[in-house]
Formats: C-alpha cells, sequence, structure tokens
C-alpha cells in the first residue's frame, strides 16, 4: 500500500531581519536542508533533535503553515506543497496537529464546547462528534462549559488532542505534546495519543527532543540536526546502535531516575 | 481516567462596586437625559430676570422652586443641566462608538493580515497623528459649520488613530498565538480566523478604551461649547454653563460648579465603567 | 552551616487554600536536597520561602526556618534581607525572564556584589571575570560585556549560575534549572551546579519536577504532594524502591527507554489516598 505521507527534500530558508543590509533583502538563512521521509498509514514516527535541527519548522512545512521553498510534501498521492488554501480544504480535514503549549493553542476566550465544535461545523460535520471527541479522550461532558484557564494543563492537551480527533483525521501532527505537562499527565497523553492511534488507525508523526517519550510511543525515528535527517531506523536499533553523533547526543542527555547512571 | 486537578467550579465574580456606581450614574444620566423634557422643572431657556443669581435652595436666600439656584439671566441651573445631558449623553455614544468601531476595524486588519494592509494603515495612523487635534476640529467646524454631527466628526477623525494603534498592536499580538495557527490547520479562511478567533481577545481592549473614548468625547464636546463652537443655539450645554459661570463665579459660584460636578463625575463614571465590564464579563479574569 | 526548615506552614492569604502543610526538611553544608514533585506541590514555595521570597499573596502560618541557628521568619524584614543576601543565593528557573534585557550581563553578576555585599567594584569584577572562568563560558572578558539576547539559553542559565555562586554562599536555592533549557544542554549545566556546589561545600535545594536529573544531583530526595512532605530518604534508598504509594507512583510514571511498553499514570487510587492525607492534615490543624 502506498505510503500515506511523503517527504522528498525539503527545504525552507526564511530572511533574516536582524542582518538586513540598508539597501537590498535580508539574506535568507537556510532552516531546512532537504529532508525525505517516508509514513505509513497507521504508522508511528518519532521526528527528534536538539532546538534548532529544523523539528519544528518540518513539521510546520508538512501541514503547510509554511510553505516549503524547495523540495515536495506529497499526501495519500497528492502534492500539496504549493497548493493554494482554497485547494487545501480537504487535506486539511485529513491532516491534524496538536501543539505544544495548549494554553495558548486553545483560545482563551472560547469555550471548550465551541474550541470542539468549531472545526466540526467548519467541515460540514456531525455536531455530535464533538462529544464524541470529548468522550473519547476521557474528558467528561461537564467541562464543555468551562474555558481553559479553568483546566488543568494535562486537560487542556486534551482538549486539544479531541479538537484534531473530532475531524477524524488520516494524520495528526504531534508537536512536543508533552514537553509542558507533569510526570502523570505526561503518562496520559502518551497513553491516550499510542491508544487514539491504534482506534483509529491514525498515522503519528511525533516531534519530541525527548527520546525517553519516544521510545514509548514510536516504532521509527527519525533524527535531525541542523535541517538535515543525521539517522532514522528503527527505534529500538536507534537506542542500541546509535550511528550518528546527533543521536548520540541525544541518548546521552536522558536522565533515567537511577543515582548509578553515568551521567 | 482520574485528574489531579478537580475542576473548578464556574462561580461569577461578585458584582464590582466600580461597575454598580458607575452604571448607576450613567443610567441615572440617560434617565435624566431622556425624560428631561418632563421633569425638568422648569424650562432651561426661560429668563425671569427677577429670579437671578438666587442661590441653591438649601442656602440662604435660596428658593425651592429652583433647587439648584440660577444663573445671572434667572434661568434654572438644575433644569439647564437636565437638558445639558442629552447633548453630552448623544455625543458620548455616537462619537465612541464610531470612533471605536473605525479605528478597531483599521487596527485589526492591519495588526492581523500584516503585509501592505498594516503598510497602507500605519503610514496613514502616522500622517494622520501628526496633525494637531485642537485646530483640525477649528478647522473643521470653520468648514462644516457648528452642529451635533460636527463635533462627533472631529471626534472619530482625531480618536480613530488611538484605536487603531492599541488594537493593531494586541491584533499582532494574538496572530502569533497557537490557536490562530490551529484554526489555519483546521482549514478557515483567514477572513474567518480573525473575525471568529482573534476579534474576541481584541474587544476586551477595544471595549475599555470605547468608554475611555465616550468620556474624551464628552469633554471635547465641553470644551467646544466653552469657546462657543459647539451647537449653535441656545441651548444648554455643560461647557457653555461652565463659560457662563466664569463670569459670575464669585457672585454666583453655583453656576460653575454643578456643571462642573456633572461633567467630572461622568467621565468618571465612563472610565470606571469600562473597567467595571471588564472584571464582569471577561472570561479570562473570572 | 545547616538548613533547617520545620513545620512550615503556607496559605494563599485571606484564608485561602494551604500551599505548604507543615513542611520539615534539612540540608547540610556540601549536601544536596531534591524537592520533587508535580506541578503545584508546592515545591518551589519551599524555596521561595526560604528565601523570603514568596508572592504577595501567599503567607506563612506557622514554623520556623533556621539558616545557622537563627529563625528568618522571626527576624525583622531588614535584617532577614541582609542575612539572606549575603549567603544565600537562587538559580532561576528561566534565564531570560531572570536577565535584564537592557544591562550587561557582567554588570548583572557585578552590581548585587558591590550593593548587596559591599565590595569595592574592582574586586566584584575580578570576582565576575573568575566566576564567568568557572563556568566555562566562552571568552569570558568579551561575554562580560554581552547582553542576554546575544547568548543562548544555555550561556545565559551559566550566568545566573556564576551570579549565584560567585560570592561563594552557604546555600544556594536551584528553582528547576534546567526546565527551559534545550535537553542537549540539561546535562551540561547539572554537572556544573554540581561542580560548583562541591568545590565550595554549599548546601543546595534543588527543586525539579525530573526525577532523572533529581537523581543525577541529590543525595536526599523529598517528594512533595499538595505542599506535604510524603516521603523524605536518602537517593539510593528511593530510588531503589520509594516507601510511600504517591512517591512509588510518581517514579513509576517516568519514560524509562530501557523499559519500554505502555506508561503507568499515577492510579486514580493512589491519587484520593494522598488527596486524603493533605486533607487529614488539615483537619488536624483546625482542631488541635
Amino acid at each position: 500500500m502506498a505510503d500515506l505521507l511523503v517527504a522528498e527534500g525539503l527545504a525552507l530558508a526564511l530572511p533574516d531581519f536582524s542582518r538586513r543590509p540598508l539597501l537590498g533583502a535580508a539574506p535568507r538563512v537556510a532552516i531546512l536542508r532537504g529532508v525525505s521521509f517516508a509514513l505509513g498509514r497507521g504508522e508511528v514516527l518519532g521526528i527528534v533533535g536538539g532546538s534548532g535541527s529544523g523539528k519544528t519548522t518540518l513539521g510546520r512545512c508538512l501541514l503547510r503553515l509554511l510553505e516549503p521553498t524547495g523540495g515536495r510534501v506529497v499526501f495519500d498521492g497528492v502534492d500539496v506543497t504549493h497548493l493554494p488554501e482554497p485547494a487545501l480544504g480537504p487535506f486539511r480535514r485529513r491532516a491534524g496537529m496538536v501543539f505544544q503549549d495548549p494554553l495558548s493553542a486553545l483560545n482563551p476566550r472560547h469555550t471548550v464546547r465551541r474550541l470542539l465544535l468549531g472545526p466540526v461545523r467548519l467541515h460540514g460535520l456531525p455536531e455530535a462528534r464533538a462529544a464524541e471527541a470529548l468522550d473519547m479522550v476521557g474528558l467528561p461532558e461537564a467541562l464543555m462549559d468551562r474555558y481553559p484557564h479553568e483546566i488543568s494543563g494535562g486537560q487542556r492537551q486534551r482538549v486539544g488532542i479531541a479538537r484534531a480527533v473530532a475531524l477524524r483525521p488520516d494524520f495528526l501532527l504531534c508537536d512536543e505534546v508533552v514537553s509542558g505537562l507533569d510526570l502523570s499527565s505526561q503518562a496520559q497523553v502518551l497513553n491516550l495519543l499510542g491508544g487514539l492511534a491504534r482506534e483509529l488507525g491514525l498515522a503519528l508523526a511525533f516531534i519530541s527532543h525527548d527520546l525517553g517519550v519516544v521510545r514509548h510511543l514510536c516504532s521509527r525515528v527519525l533524527v535531525l540536526e541542523g535541517g538535515v535527517v543525521a539517522e532514522e531506523g528503527a527505534v529500538a536499533e536507534l537506542f542500541e546502535r546509535p550511528r550518528s553523533q546527533a543521536t548520540r547526543a541525544l541518548l546521552d542527555a536522558i536522565a533515567l531516575p537511577d543515582p548509578d547512571q553515568v551521567w | 481516567m482520574v485528574d489531579l486537578h478537580p475542576v473548578r467550579p464556574a462561580g461569577r465574580r461578585r458584582a464590582g462596586w466600580r461597575l454598580r456606581l458607575s452604571a448607576g450614574w450613567l443610567l441615572l444620566l440617560a434617565l435624566v437625559a431622556v425624560l428631561a423634557p418632563w421633569i425638568a422643572p422648569h424650562d432651561p431657556l426661560a429668563q425671569d430676570l427677577f429670579a437671578g443669581r438666587l442661590p441653591p435652595a438649601w442656602m440662604e436666600g435660596g428658593d425651592a422652586l429652583y433647587l439648584l439656584g440660577t444663573d445671572s439671566l434667572g434661568r434654572d441651573v438644575l433644569s439647564r443641566l437636565m437638558h445639558a445631558s442629552r447633548v453630552a449623553l448623544a455625543v458620548a455614544l455616537v462619537a465612541g462608538t464610531l470612533t471605536a468601531l473605525l479605528g478597531t476595524a483599521l487596527g485589526l486588519l492591519a495588526g492581523f493580515l500584516r503585509g501592505w494592509t498594516d503598510r497602507v494603515v500605519s503610514r496613514l495612523v502616522d500622517v494622520w497623528m501628526a496633525f494637531p487635534p485642537v485646530l483640525f476640529s477649528i478647522l473643521l467646524v470653520a468648514v462644516a459649520g457648528a452642529g451635533l454631527w460636527t463635533i462627533v466628526l472631529a471626534v472619530v477623525l482625531i480618536d480613530w488613530t488611538r484605536f487603531a494603534r492599541v488594537v493593531r498592536a494586541e491584533a499582532m499580538a494574538q496572530g502569533a498565538m497557537d490557536y490562530v495557527a490551529s484554526a489555519r490547520v483546521a482549514g478557515r479562511s483567514r477572513l474567518g480566523t480573525m473575525l471568529h478567533e482573534v476579534l474576541p481577545n481584541v474587544l476586551p481592549v477595544a471595549l475599555a478604551m470605547l468608554t475611555l473614548e465616550m468620556g474624551i468625547a464628552v469633554i471635547v464636546e465641553a470644551i467646544l461649547s466653552f469657546v462657543n463652537l459647539s451647537i449653535p443655539t441656545d441651548d444648554a450645554t455643560w461647557g457653555g454653563m461652565i463659560a457662563e459661570g466664569r463670569a459670575s463665579i464669585h457672585q454666583a459660584w453655583w453656576v460653575l460648579a454643578f456643571p462642573l460636578l456633572a461633567l467630572f463625575l461622568t467621565v468618571l463614571a465612563f472610565g470606571q465603567l469600562g473597567e467595571g465590564l471588564r472584571e464582569r464579563l471577561d472570561p479570562v479574569l473570572r | 552551616m545547616t538548613l533547617e526548615v520545620r513545620g512550615l506552614s503556607a496559605r494563599v492569604r485571606g484564608g485561602g487554600p494551604p500551599v505548604l502543610r507543615a513542611v520539615s526538611l534539612r540540608v547540610e553544608a556540601g549536601e544536596a536536597l531534591g524537592l520533587v514533585g508535580e506541578s503545584g506541590a508546592g515545591k518551589s514555595m519551599v524555596g521561595r520561602a526560604v528565601l523570603g521570597i514568596l508572592p504577595r499573596a501567599v503567607e506563612v502560618t506557622a514554623g520556623e526556618v533556621f539558616l545557622d541557628g537563627v529563625d528568618l521568619l522571626r527576624l525583622p524584614e531588614a535584617e532577614r534581607r541582609a542575612r539572606v543576601g549575603r549567603i544565600c543565593a537562587l538559580i532561576p528557573q528561566d534565564p531570560l525572564s531572570a536577565l535584564n534585557p537592557s544591562r550587561r550581563v557582567g554588570r548583572q553578576v557585578v552590581d548585587p556584589l558591590v550593593e548587596v555585599l559591599g565590595w569595592d567594584r574592582a574586586r566584584a569584577e575580578a570576582r565576575a571575570r573568575e566566576a564567568f572562568e568557572e563556568v566555562r563560558l566562552p571568552d569570558p572578558g568579551r561575554t562580560l560585556r554581552a547582553y542576554p539576547h546575544e547568548l543562548s539559553g544555555g550561556q545565559r542559565q551559566r550566568v545566573l549560575i556564576a551570579a549565584a555562586f560567585a560570592a561563594s554562599p552557604r546555600l544556594v536555592v536551584a528553582d528547576e534549572p534546567t526546565t527551559a533549557l534545550d535537553v542537549t544542554v540539561q546535562r551540561g549545566i547539572v554537572g556544573l551546579i554540581r561542580e560548583m556546589q562541591a568545590r565550595r561545600g554549599t548546601a543546595l535545594l534543588f527543586v525539579t519536577h525530573d526525577l532523572g536529573i533529581a537523581s543525577k544531583v541529590c543525595a536526599r530526595i523529598a517528594v512533595l504532594y499538595a505542599g506535604l512532605v510524603v516521603e523524605e530518604s536518602d537517593a539510593r534508598a528511593f530510588f531503589r524502591g520509594p516507601v510511600h504509594p504517591y512517591a512509588r507512583a510518581l517514579l513509576e510514571a517516568s519514560p524509562r527507554p530501557d523499559a519500554p511498553g505502555a506508561l503507568r499514570p499515577v492510579p486514580e487510587a493512589v491519587v484520593r489516598a494522598v488527596r486524603a492525607e493533605a486533607a487529614a492534615f488539615d483537619r488536624t490543624v483546625r482542631h488541635g
């Protein structure tokens, strides 16, 4: 079966306005320098790297929040790289995203109900999807009339996930979704994502700087460094036989709760 | 699944005194303004030279017929005060609202859409703010003639930039938030995102400025009527009363004091109303 | 020098909910105590209470904070500030907001030495330079004159560590010093703090939600939930097997790359139990 999402030589360069000369355009800084990979249906892929590796930018390119300056993004056989916004409608329903900071990703002046109904109504889906989605993430209906600041961080993140799965997408991009959460909320959210991926046959691209977290969720991992793919492989392989310097640096950064670990 | 944080009950804040007092005064004023022709004890224009400069009723020499005293032409201060409130409130509401609408719309478009929309609007604001406001309003009156609508126009044309600047900054800040990106990912159009997502987050700041602007409009009207550039007839205005009262301040201080007090309380009330409404209505502050 | 906290309780002003419930702990010179717990557990509050920088909305209701035998809470404000300023220091969580963006970083290290400790400028500047070398900042002379935005997150945190240890304080409170940093940089920062502490024999109160990091720095661990210390023990013993069910559940919820499989969030029953403990404590305070 053909892959769901294919990235070919993705490149993105943005103007660096801090170095703009008096006359002429600002010089461009390359953030992505040719990233290629494929994601199969229902697969859970980890995208890891330190800060500056380009992983967040890659995620935004995959969802067309940014338009790549080079390369292609092909979703289910359709080249979406340079499609104009009006033509992206079907893509938008099938490709969703969950953000890192739920406080900024949820409109502070919308109730949970409005947050969930928004995308549902936009795509003409039955309104019952909103309540269903809330239930799928294990939150009580009582939260429907709450505002984001009235619920906890873990709950907020789950609302973000509910909002995304209400559309029953085929692909979900998770951008550092557990980085700002408590240990316990982290565990809940990761288990939830894993469960949803299995139940709904979702393909997940899971961006994180924490390899420890990635191990629990992902079957395959892409390691980014300086805008290129430093290494790619099955997660167990990466842990046991890391090949690149970038991977080793990330592995070294993992602090196990063990005083005897050499760190 | 369990949550370590129990859901907080959605309680309403205790209605603030700020809101009660300011809304109370303004409501009273509105009532007086609407009912003035029926409840004012005297005709505001009726002169009685034998009853000139009478002090307020509770002072020596006062007359219960003229509760707050009379001016040099024997006109009842209270009745004039009441009728003048009609002008003040009309200008406040109309000018304030129009200014807010124009400024907010332009500020929102500029701050959210960025690009050339922002460049055009920002340039416009910069140039516009360079005109001296007082000269501008005098010029306007000279060209368009004195009148209520001229005052409204003057306020709108001078103050819209204030809204535009502030709303633009807020729209820019909100535009960078992830919930805007999320709307885009969900497939909402840019314009749709602006109205559906960003506007509600920009309204609180616009609302606070709106009530402030109403206060400013009242003051502008008072200033213009003080210098006799306001409505051309003999109708009472607070600014006009203050101008007249100035001349007889030693013999009849009440002619100046009461309109001044009314002006002060009204502008204060408008200012506090904005804050009070924010406290009450903004979900984020609950 | 010793830090001894006894029965420290605090709550939100105006009869609000308790923030700390009779917290007791002890840190000796040269020792590192890890204060761990989830967000809202009160671990930052303990550090702030010790340093006398609690938020205005929080007030201490009971307890003592002994620093070298002197109860800081019973001292007049000015004296407490002077004492804390001389022998304590804070390494804050977010280096970006902790540094004044409009002043050079060198000045931000030098000024407190001159103004609070009364050193003369020359001595303070020399010390600042030494400190920058000690924290291994590149080109210390030049970095002294840099502005915060010219440095990376990790470098900014090194500046703050230099500032904290510059006057060889007896107690350092590190409040989640690595949380805002990139993961590849965390190890270096943690190692640095460990080194500086060891070299000077400083007592270290290390606040963190990350059990992994706590295990690398601290000889003793205290676990907090809702302002209650549920367990305090030697680090080795703790990580081999915590006693309190909540502490155990917390350890089991940590991602373990060496033992993959579904993560185990803290079970509902455990949370209920520990909440009941907190409620029971509140009852004894009310009736006691």
